[in-house]
Formats: structure tokens, C-alpha cells, sequence
């Protein structure tokens, strides 16, 4: 095991390097595990949930660097792009083409478009930033934000406390 | 909900504007009547004729002198401080002019006009030769700006003038034949530019007229404007990754700065009733440029076989500027050298030029790239009345009521802030696009100050006029994508301010740099290492890394007992050119290692990678 030694070093190092990161707030749907999929009610919900699951998922990979890692920025562009196929309008260029699942349907519940709306906002925040050079570890507040609203707009958590019923 | 973030966002910004403003002087300080970007290169034409090409215009209530105005004019774009032989002298046959409109009717109400002079002495100098001339700019250390050893140099003529109620112009000479600071040829040349530059502030000199009590500087600067350009390369790289490289960096600019008691730059005298004032920057050129049809040497020594070209023919505007980035990333392709040479009073009048103000480029691009809103589709965004204020009407509780200035910028955050609206002269005023500043608000004390100006919570910056140090890319990025309505998104170039220190006190302008110093890309990259152990553990950092870049990674190496190097880790280096962290590596004592540090090439040129000494040592 010739590299063991090093991949440890350099582990030990960046570990070392990063020691200094905020703990950050965690919100419900931090503390409680993730639906699958198959949760999420037929429709729009269904539609886009393995994207709102991926960007779940990729908002605890950033990191709390000014870059997060590329592969994890190229997984949230990928899933946004399923939410921007779902909400219609502009498209990013060169967007893989949706899965059939995601294209524009049936105008979903107004409630839903809006948290899918806020969500892929969110991602295109965290994006635009580390493009810049400027990701804050505050916006995966934003991104927390969003997939909570989504879950709530999906009826699949409850509704904070604090929030006016309709 | 998840909509109220922004709902709340925007009455966020409102609140920042309103809470600063109160601040910053309270409800006495923007009301009359009470108590009280940029263009480098930027269009077709002056593309061509970088001598009138004006860059930048700042407007800034004196931070040493509150009671004056300070106004600065740069010319002369990417002057390369090493372009000699001619450098970069200010063309004899222009005017450079500093407008002030102080009575809303989007025209001059007072224009500060320079014009230049050559005094050289090349061709008669002789350093032993056969023949007379000389292709230096100087003959030994230039010590004073009349130094015989400066071969090349140039006077000016400052001209206030005011207008009649018909408009007929009425020049008054306020200084004549002043010596302009020169280029900053390089060390051995001039010593210490510091001094001439101290020698060139022309200041209480002039005590009677139009002029009385102001300072005026001409010389050569820093270019203080700093952002990344590669804005133009596809938006940054086409995906805003290219960002926080200050492409201005390195090179200088001629500045023309100006310092006049406030009251003498406010309608009547009265800066407590007539506070507002816009401003801008022209540049005026012959309109017939003749080059002899024959060539002949020089008849005398005293002659340049450049006068072959003769400028006849009135005056004509050919470079303009008030806000920045306006004309550089506003105004389209095709009415650049239009706008160029309009007038701001014209501006409401070109729709094409509204209608870009109004429904800007610049977030349809990052709507399509980041899937982030358009502001237009935001409540209260259609006609993005927020740039509109910004620009074109200045921001009031009348702008924002939609009650003058046409109902441009209706909706526009309701606070009394730098409108010509708000002077006493002038309650129905032009939209127009030009800084406005409202010299009634004090400089920012060093906790309020905010390069971020006005969306920073510090109203004593941009859109108020514009300092020095405003970072004004950010603040359009950010207002462009939607700040005042409620769409935060903190977005900036990565470049954050200027190289060169400014100055504490008049002309403020950083010094110029040197001809002897080698522009940044030329400079060979180089950092420091340290190395020390300790319990068998090794510490190591690398800082002072002289070209630190986003994106930039030092990587720590071993040199193995075989001679390979081997790549330990990786380290991110911040704009202080520092490693962020000390690295702690565990080794074992009483063994002797080798490691360095290195920056891996980020850019094409071979200048931007550097390797630190390989080190042994026995670790303790």
C-alpha cells in the first residue's frame, strides 16, 4: 500500500486546512431523513422529485470553501435544469434534454410551482456564486429553505409552526 | 412561505436605503428648502483615439474638506507605464471638459474646460552626436516640473465657464499655462513622483471669480477604476466564472481632479437649498483633422513631423460620461459613438437608449445561464424603475410618487436621496444620465464607509456621486439583478478594490505607475515558504504569493528518496496571496524529508507559476 501514507497525509492536512468551518443551522428536514421518491405525490411532485432528492443531497456536499466542489455544482445544474424543464420558461443553453417526466405538463398546483420556483432560484444562487468565487456556506441556508418549501408545497411535511394556515 | 424571503428582502434594501440616509444626516439633510462607471475603450471611435477616450468620472464631497467638492476626469485608457518613447501626453488640439448641471435642465450649467500645450525640447537637445535630437523623454533625473532635464512637457489652460440665460457660453481664464505632471516614465527618469505630483496641486492660487478657493491637479495617475474585464468575454467566461482579476491593474491614466467649494458648484451659491448637482465628462475635437498630402523632414529643430497633421474647424463632442458601465455594457453596440456625442438633455429623448436602461441585457443573460429571475418579472420591476432612479432620474420620495421626471422611476425606493428634483431651483427637472451627487451628505466615517455605496447602507457613495473607491461593477451587478427589488443575490466581479493606496488628501488619485516597474503579467510569480516540526509533526504554510489569483491552489510536494516528486495536498491561496492554514503533516522524528511548495501555471503565460526551494530538514 505504497500511497496509503500519502492519501492520509494529505487527508490529515486538508482536514487540518478545513478544521475552521461553521456548523452552520439545521433545519428539520436536516434532522429528519430524506423521502424517496416514491413519496412524493403523482404529478408534479413525482415528476421532479429525484431532483429535488439530488439537490437535497448536494447541499450537504459544498463544503464551506469559496469553490465548492465542481462535481457536486454539476449535479445541482443538472437537477435544476429538471425543475427549470418543469417550470418552462428560459431554458439554460446546452441543458440536456429532460426526461420525459419533466417536460412542461399540466400547470401543477400554484403552490408547488412557486416552491419549485424558489428552490431552483436557490441553485442558481449557489451556482452563480461559486462561478464567482463568492459561494458563502449561508446560502445552503437558501437551499435548506427551498427543499423545505418544496416537501411542504408536497404535502409530504408538516407545516412549521408560525405559518398561517390558508 | 416561501415567498416572503424576498418580500422581506426587498423591504430590507428599502430599510438599508432609509435607515442610511437618516443616518447620514437626517431628514435636514437631503430636503431643499429645510436646514439645511466607467468606459475604457468603449465605442468605435475613441477606440481609435485613446488621448480623448475618457474612462471614468468621479464625484465626491471632500473627506478633509466637507465643505468643498471634489470632481475627477480620466483619460487615456491601458496607458502601459512603459510606452515610451511619446507616453502619454494630452492632445493639444482637444478640450476636456468637466460639466455640472446644477439647475436640472440636463445641460451645463458650468463647464471646467482644459486645454494642453506642448513645450518640447527633443529636437534640439544634443547628447554628443552628429546631429541634433534626441529620442529620450529626458536628459538626466527630472527633480521639478520645470526641470531642464525634461525634454517633453506640457502646460494647461483652465477655463470656468458659465452661461448665459440664452445659453451663450462666458469663459473666465481661471489658471494659464500651468505645468501638467508628466508621465511616469520610470525611476531614473523621475525619482520621486511624489513630489512632483505635490508640486503640480495648484491650490489657493486663484482668489477671485468663478474659480475662487478651488485646486486643480493634472498629471498622470493609477488607474483607480478596477474590475474584470473579461465581463466582455462571454460574461465572464460564459458562465461568470472568470472573475476576480483586476485587468486594470498595472496600468495608469491622465487624470484631471478638481476641488471647488461646494457653494460655488450649487445653483445661486446655495448648497443648503440647491444640493444636488450632475455631472460629466466631455471631450471635444476639431472637426477637421487635415494630414499634408507631402512629406518633408522637419524645417528646424523646433518643428515635429507630426505637426504634418493641422485641426481646423469648430469644436465637436466625441467622448462623454457620467455614470459608469453605461455606455461600456448599457448602451448597444451600434449607439456608442451616438451616445458619445449626445448630450445628457438628449438622453430621454433616444427610446432605444430608455428602453435599454429600462429592460437591461444583463439579466437576461443570468436568467438564461442560472435560471435566476429576470427583476422585470419581479412586483414593482417592469421598467425596472430601480435603474431608472438609478441613472437617468436620481432617487426621491417625488421619483418614487412618479411625480416628476414623467413617472420615470415610479416605484423607485422612496427615500430623498441625490434628485435635481430635490433643489430648490429646480422642481420639474430632465431626466438625464449623468452622476448626481448631493453635497449635503457628509463623507462616510471610516464604520460607516461601504464600497458597496448606497446598497451598502453608506450614502455617501455610489449612486451619490462617485468615490474613489466605490465599487461600482458589484453595485450594478447586484441592482441590475434586482437588489432594490428584492432579489439579494450578492453577486460581483471578485474584485473588490484597487491596487494603488489612494491619496489622504487632494488629488486623491493614487500615484502613477512606474515605467520601471514590469506589468503584472511580466512580474515572475514568487512565494515564501516556511517549514518547522515539531513532536514529529510538520508545520508548513506558504504565503506571500505575489499574484494571487482566484482559483489559485499552492500544492505542497515531497521529493521522494528516488528523486520523484510526489503531490502532498493542495491549498487554496486568498487575495492576500496566503495559504489558508497551516498545513500539519505527521512524519515521525528524527526523519529527514524534502518538500516546496509550488503555484501551478494558471494562465498561459510563463510568469504565472512559481516553485518555492525544495528544503530538507530532520524533523524534531
Amino acid at each position: 500500500m505504497p500511497y496509503a501514507r500519502p492519501a492520509l497525509v494529505a487527508l490529515t492536512a486538508a482536514l487540518l486546512l478545513t478544521s475552521c468551518s461553521s456548523s452552520g443551522s439545521r433545519s428539520v428536514s436536516q434532522s429528519e431523513p430524506a423521502p424517496a421518491a416514491s413519496d412524493f405525490a403523482p404529478g408534479a411532485c413525482r415528476d421532479v422529485a429525484q431532483a429535488v432528492l439530488a439537490i437535497h443531497q448536494g447541499s450537504s456536499q459544498l463544503g464551506t470553501g469559496p469553490t465548492p466542489p465542481a462535481a457536486v455544482l454539476d449535479r445541482l445544474t443538472t437537477a435544476q435544469d429538471v425543475l427549470r424543464a418543469k417550470l418552462g420558461g428560459v431554458q439554460r443553453p446546452g441543458a440536456a434534454t429532460p426526461p420525459a417526466a419533466a417536460t412542461p405538463g399540466p400547470s401543477a398546483d400554484p403552490g408547488v410551482t412557486k416552491a419549485l420556483e424558489n428552490l431552483s432560484e436557490a441553485v442558481g444562487l449557489v451556482r452563480i456564486r461559486s462561478a464567482g468565487n463568492m459561494y458563502s456556506v449561508d446560502l445552503v441556508k437558501d437551499l435548506t429553505r427551498g427543499y423545505d418549501g418544496v416537501l411542504v408545497a408536497c404535502g409530504l411535511a408538516p407545516i412549521p409552526v408560525g405559518t398561517p394556515s390558508p | 412561505m416561501i415567498g416572503s424571503p424576498r418580500s422581506l428582502a426587498r423591504r430590507r434594501a428599502v430599510a438599508v436605503l432609509t435607515v442610511a440616509a437618516t443616518v447620514a444626516g437626517g431628514s435636514a439633510l437631503l430636503g431643499p428648502g429645510t436646514s439645511s462607471a466607467s468606459s475604457h475603450r468603449e465605442a468605435p471611435y475613441v477606440s481609435t483615439d485613446p488621448a480623448i477616450d475618457n474612462t471614468d468620472v468621479y464625484a465626491f464631497v471632500s473627506p478633509d474638506k466637507p465643505d468643498t467638492t471634489t470632481l475627477i476626469a480620466n483619460w487615456a485608457p491601458f496607458s502601459e507605464p512603459g510606452g515610451g518613447p511619446t507616453f502619454f501626453p494630452w492632445a493639444t488640439d482637444a478640450q476636456y471638459d468637466i460639466n455640472v448641471d446644477n439647475s436640472g435642465t440636463a445641460k451645463p450649467s458650468i463647464t471646467y474646460r482644459w486645454t494642453f500645450k506642448d513645450v518640447d525640447k527633443r529636437g534640439t537637445t544634443q547628447n554628443g552626436d552628429k546631429a541634433g535630437g534626441t529620442f529620450l523623454y529626458a536628459k538626466g533625473p527630472v527633480k521639478t516640473l520645470t526641470d531642464p532635464n525634461l525634454l517633453f512637457r506640457q502646460t494647461y489652460t483652465l477655463e470656468t465657464i458659465t452661461y448665459a440665460a440664452d445659453g451663450t457660453p462666458v469663459p473666465v481664464t481661471t489658471l494659464k499655462d500651468i505645468p501638467v505632471v508628466p508621465s511616469h516614465v520610470g525611476r531614473a527618469t523621475i525619482p520621486n513622483y511624489g513630489a512632483l505630483r505635490q508640486a503640480g496641486v495648484m491650490a489657493g492660487t486663484v482668489g477671485s471669480g468663478p474659480a475662487a478657493g478651488l485646486a486643480s491637479y493634472v498629471g498622470q495617475a493609477a488607474d483607480p477604476f478596477f474590475l474584470d474585464l473579461r465581463v466582455f468575454d462571454l460574461l465572464y467566461g460564459a458562465n461568470l466564472s472568470e472573475t476576480g482579476f483586476n485587468t486594470l491593474k498595472g496600468f495608469n491614466v491622465n487624470t484631471i481632479s478638481l476641488q471647488v467649494p461646494s457653494a460655488l458648484l450649487a445653483a445661486g451659491g446655495d448648497a443648503k437649498a440647491n444640493p444636488v448637482i450632475g455631472v460629466w465628462s466631455t471631450t471635444n475635437r476639431n472637426t477637421v483633422r487635415t494630414l499634408a498630402a507631402t512629406n518633408s523632414a522637419p524645417a528646424t529643430s523646433t518643428t515635429r513631423s507630426s505637426d504634418a497633421v493641422t485641426s481646423t474647424g469648430d469644436f465637436a463632442q466625441v467622448s462623454r460620461l457620467g455614470n459608469p458601465l453605461v455606455n461600456e455594457v448599457v448602451v448597444p453596440a451600434n449607439l456608442k459613438d451616438y451616445f458619445n456625442r449626445s448630450t445628457p438633455s438628449q438622453d430621454a429623448k433616444v427610446q432605444a437608449v430608455v428602453d435599454k436602461v429600462q429592460d437591461p441585457e444583463l439579466p437576461y443573460l443570468v436568467q438564461a445561464i442560472y435560471g435566476i429571475k429576470n427583476p422585470n418579472t419581479l412586483a414593482g420591476g417592469k421598467n425596472r424603475p430601480d435603474i431608472a432612479a438609478a441613472f437617468v432620474t436620481g432617487i426621491s420620495k417625488k421619483v418614487s410618487a412618479g411625480t416628476t421626471f414623467g413617472g420615470l422611476g415610479k416605484g423607485s425606493p422612496n427615500v430623498d436621496l441625490n434628485s435635481l428634483d430635490l433643489n430648490a431651483v429646480s422642481p420639474n427637472p430632465t431626466p438625464a444620465e449623468y452622476l448626481r451627487l448631493n453635497m449635503s451628505v457628509p463623507p462616510a466615517s471610516a464604520a460607516k464607509y461601504s464600497r458597496l455605496g448606497v446598497i451598502g447602507g453608506d450614502v455617501a457613495g455610489f449612486p451619490n456621486g462617485r468615490r474613489l473607491g466605490d465599487d461600482v461593477v458589484d453595485i450594478a451587478l447586484q441592482v441590475m439583478e434586482g437588489v432594490l427589488l428584492g432579489q439579494p443575490t450578492g453577486l460581483g466581479d471578485g474584485v473588490n478594490a484597487g491596487d494603488q493606496p489612494l491619496l489622504g488628501a487632494f488629488p486623491y488619485i493614487g500615484d502613477p505607475y512606474s515605467g520601471s516597474q514590469p506589468h503584472v503579467g511580466q512580474q515572475p510569480l514568487t512565494l515564501q515558504q516556511s517549514f518547522t516540526s515539531k513532536g514529529g509533526y510538520l508545520y508548513t504554510r506558504v504565503t506571500n504569493v505575489n499574484r494571487p489569483q482566484p482559483r489559485v491552489f499552492a500544492e505542497l510536494y515531497r521529493i521522494n528518496a528516488d528523486g520523484s516528486r510526489q503531490r502532498v495536498l493542495r491549498a487554496p491561496i486568498n487575495e492576500a496571496g496566503t495559504g489558508t492554514g497551516t498545513a500539519v503533516i505527521p512524519i515521525g522524528s528524527g526523519k529527514t524529508v524534502t518538500y516546496f511548495w509550488a503555484i501551478p501555471a494558471l494562465f498561459e503565460d510563463a510568469n504565472s507559476t512559481g516553485t518555492g526551494t525544495p528544503t530538507t530538514f530532520t524533523v524534531r
